[in-house]
Order: C-alpha cells, then structure tokens, then sequence
C-alpha cells in the first residue's frame, strides 16, 4: 500500500487502453487509405467497356459467351463494400473468370461517365443508381440485373443469371421463328412444368407453350400446364397470398381453348396482367397462322408491359421479327 | 494486483448482472425478449397456411437466425442491463446514484468496463436462451435447421458487444451530450447514401454539399455500431477483414469515449 | 458561475469540522470538490497527504448525501452490501458488517424484505449513515445529516458523531441547524455567499458568547454609568433596551466588576442573569467579507 499511495487517480483511463484505441482506429484509417487504391489484378479480371469495344470488333474477341457489367464509383460506400467482399471471395472470382466478360464501368467522375462506351451502357440498362450488376449475352441481350445484393445473394444471383442464360436464347430463338432450336434451349424443368410461376417468370412458361404446341407436342403441352399450376398454387398457399393465383387460373383457361379472348380480356383484375394477357394472346394468334392479329396483340403487350415492367422481353422482339 | 482492481470491479459487475433482478420488474421484458422467435414458431405451426414443406422450415430457420442481429432487442436488453432501473423512468444517466458511488473507491473506467462487460454477458445470455429455446420448440415441431454453433453463439457475442457498447455511451455521458453523439452518428451514417445516384448536377453548391457529405460519409459514416453475423461471413463470400476492424474498431471507441465522458463529468448530488 | 470563491480551510485528523451557512453559500459545493465529484478551478485540495482523486483516499471515505438517492428498488441488506462491495472489503465480514452498522444508527427493521422505497425519510437517512460507515471509513463526511429527522433522530446524529470521534474518526459535517452543529463540532466555518468568513473555534466561542443581562430601577443617568462600567471593565456594551442592558462578557469576575461599577455610578441594580447568545446570532452580526485569494482546503 505503502509504494501505490497516491498513484491512481479515479478519472484516468489507462494509457494502453487509449493506446489500443488510437491503434485500432488508424489501422482503420490505413486500411480506408490502402483499399481505395488496391490493385485489382488479382481476383477478377476486369475489362474497361473500351476494351470490350475493341474486343467486340475482332472475330472471336469474345471468348465467353456472357458478360457481366459492374457499375461502380469510388464515392459509393456499398460499391466499395461490394469490392472488398464479394469480388474477392474465391468462389465467385473463379465463377465469374471461367463464365463471364467481367467489365467494370466506372462512374467515378464526369470524365469517366461520358466515354462512350460508359455512356451507352448506362443508357441502354437504364442505370440511375449503383452498385448495380448487369448479365447480358455477347450478343447483347440481357439476362438479369441486381441492386444491391452482397454476400451470399449475389453469389447466388451469377449462378441463376448463368443458368437462366439459355432461356433469354430461347426467346432469341423464338424471335427469329427458330422453334425447335428455341424449345432445345429451354431448360427440361420449364418443359416439364417443374416450375414456379410468378409474373416475372410467366412469358418463360407462356413460350414454352407455345413452342410445345407449334413442334405439335400437343401430349407434353397439358401435362406442364397441370403440374406448373398446381406447384405454383401450393406455393402460394404457403406464402398466405390467397388470390394471388387469379390471373394465372384465368391464364390457363384461356390456353386450354375454354374460354375466348374477350372473356380472358374482361377477367382483367389487376391492370398488371393485361400485357400477360396480350402476350398469350398474340402466341395464341401466332400458332393459328392469324400475323395481323398476332402483332396487333403482341404489339399491345409490348407497349403495356413497357409502361408496368421494364420489357417483358418477348413481345417486342416477336413483333420486330413478325413485322419483317 | 493494482491494475485489476481499476479494470475491474466485481460488484458493479454483479450488481449490473443479477443482483438487480431480485426486483421483478426486470424480469418482464427480458422473458418476453426470450421467447419472441419461439412464439413465432409455435405460431406459424399453429396456424399454418399449408403443409409446411422443407423448404417453408428453413424459411422459418432464416427468419429465427435474423432475431441474432436486431439491434432492436440488443439495444433493448443493453439497456434493461445498463440503466440502473426501468422504474426510475430515466432513459440516459442516473447522476444521483452515480455520484454516490463515486465516492467509493472505484475509478470511473473501471465503472465503464465492469458494467459494460455484465452487460454483454448478460444480453449475450438472454440471446443465447432466445435461440436454444426456438432451437428446441422447433425440434418439437421438426424443424432442425436452426443453427446454434460455435459461430452463432460468437455473433451473438460480439453483436451484444456492439450494441451494448453504444448504450454505454448514452449511460455515461451527460443527458445532452449523449444524444447530441447519437445524433451526429446517425446523421454521418445516413448524409452519404441520400447521394447514390449516378446524375451529376449542374449546381455548384449542390456539388459542393454533395461532396462534403460523401466525405462525412466516407470518413464518419460507420462509426455507427452494427451487427456482424459471423455465419454468414464465413460462409460462400470473402471474410471482410475490413469490415471486421471497423467493428472492433467502433466498440473499443466506444468505449473510450464512454470512459472519456464519465470522467469529465462533474455529479452535483444536490441543489444547496 | 462561480459557487465558491476563496476557501480556505485545515481540518485536524480526529476533528469535528463543521461547514455552516445559509442555504446557497456553497456548502454542497464544497463538499462535491472534498469528495472529487466536482474539480475545482483552482487551488488545492490535499486528504492526507493526497489529492481528494486518488483511489487510497477513497478508501478511507464514508459519505452521507444530503438526498438520499438509492437505488429505489433494493432491499436494505442488498443496499449495504453492495457498497461493502464495491468499497472493496473482504466478503466474509460482510455479514457481521452491516449488522454493526445497522446496530449504531439503531435501524432495527427486517433488512432481507423492507426496500429503500418503503422508507421515511428519517429512516432512509440512517440507511444512509449506515451506508457511510460500512468498513471503517477513517474521514466521514456529512450533508446536512439531520434533514429530515424527528428528535430522536437528533440525539442519535449526536451520540454517533461523539462516537465516532471517540474512535479517532475525522468528521467534516454541513448544516444548516446551527444548535446541532454547535454541539458537536469542534470548529466551524461560517461561509457566506461562497466565502468562509471565519474559522472559529467553538469552545472558544462559547466563551465569546456570554451575555450578561442587567436590570435596575429607572432613576439616574444610567447612559455615563453604563460606558463608564463598559469602560472600566473591558467588556463590550452589546444594547440597551429602557433599564435593562447587555454587555458581552468572558467569566464570572468580568460579570462581578461590571456589577459592581454599575452600582458604583448608582444605578439601582435589581436583577442580573447570563444569557447564551445563539451562534446565528453571531453570524449574522459578522461583518461582509471582503474578498481574498485562491482557496486551499486540507484535511488531517
């Protein structure tokens, strides 16, 4: 007691636990500083969308058959959270090196945003806000976009945009009136009826319909329609969405020839559903040999599903194709 | 034998921890906390939309592992632990017993740690028993997906720690100073994100502001505590080395800053 | 804002020191800068040897606030014990402890079931002496301990300071009851408006503070015969009121001369008699102080 006496007064703070702090916090500040600058040559082998002009120019300059456009900038917190954490996870560079053009479109400053190829890229996906992730074909036509997915999720989002890849070749397919190369590409579940169907997913399930019917395999045609119904009524059983299903019934009637096109146009409940409508309308009209009144429905839905959705990805290139 | 005795005091580590739930009272929010995910398993079984499928229970699993990082409940919990007594009706400090208790031997960061480490040992407990009690209620119903690992119960931790050491603050500081830091944070964290869009504007001070909050943004934004969820880092994507310092980073500011607060705080115990 | 300005004061270790002053002379203040809840913006505070800071000296402290604000919820027992704890002193005694403590301010309740909450105000007052002398506090400070006290409550503070003392304990205490600072205190300070005015010794005050009170039948010119007595006998001529006047005297033989000249000048004295003057008395006729330099204050 003696030698302590008057040593510790009761409002210090230990000099090792300011000391901790003070280190733990310019660690921070180091690791702030060095990530902002960190070289990018490991990990995923980014291209610029000059690059990818210049590679798109050459025969057999795209050596994949997808592309993969990251919109980033370094003012944005999430794009950077997106750097440090899922462009570095192993399993995904290795996914995105083997399957993808990976292009990395900065939009740090004015003077990055206004390079052409920038440019035209983020009018054409219509990017107005980041991090966004956009898949296309080499070809050009796009598969799927995310927002703000991280971790896990985004993980996820590479491997179905690849496995959904086939499907939006199929709708090029169609478009050229290439059935049974259409009807190939479609993955065997969607043939099958294995699927779930929501809105989004619904021109997917319409067009393999429609192809099953045109390749006269009218047997494979009801057992889908039966099976891709009742999967995706129990499914929204369990998600307690009661009526969600209304559109989809209406839908099938109508494919199943029981009722006309005037009574499924007057089951509109949800102003959504109309291009639906439209578009099983136009395939319908399409399959029955009918052009004008093909490309008058499909026209309808293109220009309906342009106002509710982006695209419903396709009508509008049916009606390009048809129109020639 | 010094240095522990100002790191450290077990009384007011004991007393934060249990002896205050010899009242009834505190009992109350911390059970309710307990057997929310519970409650809402039993529910969901109960009264079921449909048969419930594989896939519909490791929905339900998902949703009880996301209870492991609301700071809602830890900041909830933190505070039933931290606050001297729901029934004094004080949010941030109680001076008057502080200032007695200062006049025990006992040096103000010692206050701080002790009663910040019964805090997240205690809220880390209740977790803890929130997630082994939804663990074992869906074992009855057959559900086996809920994760109680090693990795959980290390989230739940190092959550608590997160969270608890925000409380701390608030408890520490004066009234106005307390808010007036929680206040700040928050407005760093959020000034960033109003500007994520891509449109450059033609304004300068518009591009001026713009620019002075991503910078407050850049530098202060994530001085905010939040919630790690360990499983899920170590999981498919990379581990966030970085995100994981800001984090540890935080908590131990945090903690400074509460110490910091404390012991420039001067306790009048009475109006003469 | 300044609460106290220039305070200067020594305490002896085993002294009984005693803070006096209306309210608002910065008593309270005092005692947050002698028990470092508050710092002083300047001068020096020294606790034996040590700044009021330092952990050894709080230690050694016992401190009864002039609220009681404990935690309301807690049991009594739970309540002591607690600050045994924290005070740092072995468990085993604890037991034992709160038992001597509880037995000195004569508190005899059922301390495992009545909580701070259900107390009076009287008695939460001795939960908090009691609370203040757990583990042998060497320096005992008190605010304004008989606030709120009934009578009995006088006596107890009283027999329990002398105690105290007995055992060689240091006490600063702060009031505002006069008579009861009066009697047990060894030396007070009188401070006003933020300033000790003066540092008396109170047995030496008693003294002081005798009156001796004359009477005697109208007749003569008493105004020559009471300078002269006045005068002649050194003691101050404190008023006069028609045929009775005051003189401050010290002693007996002061009062006998002052008798004798008055009746020497013949004044027809027919009653006299000593009467205290009230230590409030002599404070408010003290005279405005003026103002001094930085404040020092030391104990032991």
């Amino acid at each position: 007691m003696a030698q302590t006496k008057g040593k510790i007064n009761t409002l210090t703070i230990p000099v090792w636990f300011i000391v901790l702090v003070c280190w733990l916090l310019s660690f921070r500040v180091y690791a702030k500083l060095t990530q902002a600058t960190a070289p990018l040559d490991k990990g995923v082998a980014w291209v610029t969308p000059t690059q990818l002009d210049a590679m798109a120019k050459k025969p057999g300059g795209l050596s994949k058959e997808l592309i993969l456009y990251e919109f980033t900038a370094d003012w944005c917190p999430p794009c950077k959270k997106r750097e440090r954490t899922v462009f570095r996870a192993p399993a995904v560079i290795s996914e995105i090196n083997n399957n993808f053009i990976p292009v990395r479109v900065d939009l740090t400053n004015d003077a990055l945003c206004n390079i052409p190829a920038a440019k035209n890229l983020t009018q054409l996906f219509g990017v107005n806000s980041i991090p966004r992730c956009v898949i296309t074909l080499k070809s050009g036509e796009k598969v799927d976009d995310d927002r703000y997915l991280f971790g896990n999720r985004f993980a996820n989002f590479i491997t179905k945009s690849r496995n959904s890849a086939n499907t939006v070749r199929a709708k090029v397919a169609l478009a050229k009136g290439h059935n049974d190369q259409a009807l190939a590409l479609l993955s065997a579940d969607l043939v099958k009826g294995n699927i779930l169907i929501d809105r989004d997913s619904c021109t997917d399930y319409l067009m393999c319909h429609h192809l099953l019917l045109v390749n006269k395999r009218q047997a494979e045609a009801e057992p889908m329609m039966q099976k891709a119904f009742v999967k995706t009524s129990d499914y929204h059983r369990q998600t307690s969405e009661k009526d969600g299903l209304g559109w989809l019934r209406e839908l099938n009637k109508y494919l199943r020839d029981e009722i006309n096109d005037e009574q499924l146009l007057k089951k509109i409940t949800y102003e959504g559903d109309r291009s639906i409508y439209y578009l099983a309308i136009g395939l319908k009209e399409l399959r029955l040999g009918n052009k004008e009144k093909a490309i008058k429905a499909l026209h309808q839905a293109a220009v309906l599903s342009a106002k509710h959705y982006d695209s419903d990805g396709l009508s509008e290139p049916l009606v390009h194709e048809l129109e020639k | 034998m010094q240095t522990s005795k100002t790191l450290f005091n077990p009384a007011v580590f004991a007393y934060t921890l249990y002896v205050k739930f010899s009242d009834r009272r505190y009992w109350l929010l911390p059970l309710l906390l307990v057997i929310v995910p519970s409650f809402g398993i039993v529910i969901s079984f109960v009264f079921p939309h449909a048969a419930l499928n594989d896939e519909a229970k490791k929905m339900i699993a998902k949703v009880v592992h996301g209870y492991i990082l609301q700071p809602t409940v830890y900041l909830l919990l933190g505070y039933i632990f931290i606050s001297d007594g729901p029934a004094s009706g004080k949010i941030v400090a109680e001076s008057d017993t502080l200032a007695l208790l200062f006049t025990r031997p006992l040096t103000r960061f010692c206050y701080v740690i002790s009663r910040y480490l019964a805090a997240v040992l205690g809220t880390s407990v209740f977790m803890f028993a929130a997630i082994l009690l939804a663990y074992l209620v869906g074992l009855c119903y057959g559900v086996p997906y809920i994760d109680i690992g090693l990795l959980t119960i290390a989230s739940i931790i190092l959550n608590a720690a997160s969270w608890c050491s925000l409380i701390i603050v608030l408890h520490s500081a004066p009234p106005l100073v307390a808010f007036l830091t929680l206040f700040t944070l928050i407005g760093c964290g959020g000034v960033g994100s109003i500007y994520s869009q891509v449109e450059q504007s033609k304004n300068v001070f518009l591009e001026l502001l713009k620019t002075i909050s991503l910078f407050v943004d850049e530098w202060f934004g994530d001085f905010l505590p939040s919630s790690v969820d360990l499983v899920a880092m170590t999981a498919a994507s990379a581990f966030d080395t970085y995100e994981f310092a800001i984090f540890i980073s935080n908590i131990a500011f945090f903690l400074l800053i509460a110490a910091f607060a404390l012991s420039c705080r001067e306790f009048s115990y009475g109006s003469d | 804002m300044k609460a106290v300005d220039n305070a200067c004061f020594e305490v002896q270790e085993g002294e009984v020191f005693g803070l006096i002053g209306p309210n608002g002379a910065g008593k309270t203040t005092i005692f947050g800068c002698l028990l470092a809840l508050t710092q002083p913006s300047a001068g020096t505070i020294k606790i034996d040897g040590m700044s009021p800071f330092d952990l050894d000296v709080k230690s050694q402290l016992g401190f009864l606030p002039e609220r009681p604000c404990f935690n309301r919820w807690m049991t009594i027992k739970q309540f002591l014990a607690y600050h045994h704890w924290i005070a740092g002193r072995p468990a085993s005694e604890r037991e034992s402890e709160i038992k001597r403590v509880l037995a000195l301010v004569e508190l005899d309740i059922d301390i495992n079931r009545r909580k701070v909450k259900e107390m009076s105000r009287g008695m939460l007052q001795r939960v908090g002496i009691a609370q203040a002398l757990i583990g042998h506090p060497r320096i005992f400070f008190l605010d304004e301990p008989t606030s709120g006290m009934d009578p009995l409550g006088f006596i107890l503070i009283r027999k329990l300071l002398l105690k105290c003392k007995e055992d060689g304990m240091t006490i600063v205490l702060n009031s505002h009851h006069l008579n009861e600072v009066e009697k047990v205190c060894d030396r007070i300070a009188f401070i006003r408006k933020g300033k000790i005015e003066e540092v008396a010794n109170v047995a030496a005050l008693s003294e002081v503070r005798q009156v001796l009170n004359v009477s005697w039948l109208a007749g003569v010119n008493e105004s020559t015969a009471l300078e002269a007595a006045a005068e002649s006998t050194g003691c101050k001529l404190l008023e006069t009121t028609g045929e009775t006047a005051k003189f401050a005297v010290s002693g007996n033989e002061k009062a006998a001369d002052i008798i004798a000249s008055l009746t020497a000048s013949g004044l027809r004295v027919y009653a006299s008699h000593f009467e205290r003057r009230e230590l409030v008395e002599l404070f408010l006729n003290a005279p405005e102080p003026e103002s001094g330099g930085g404040g020092s204050k030391h104990a032991n």
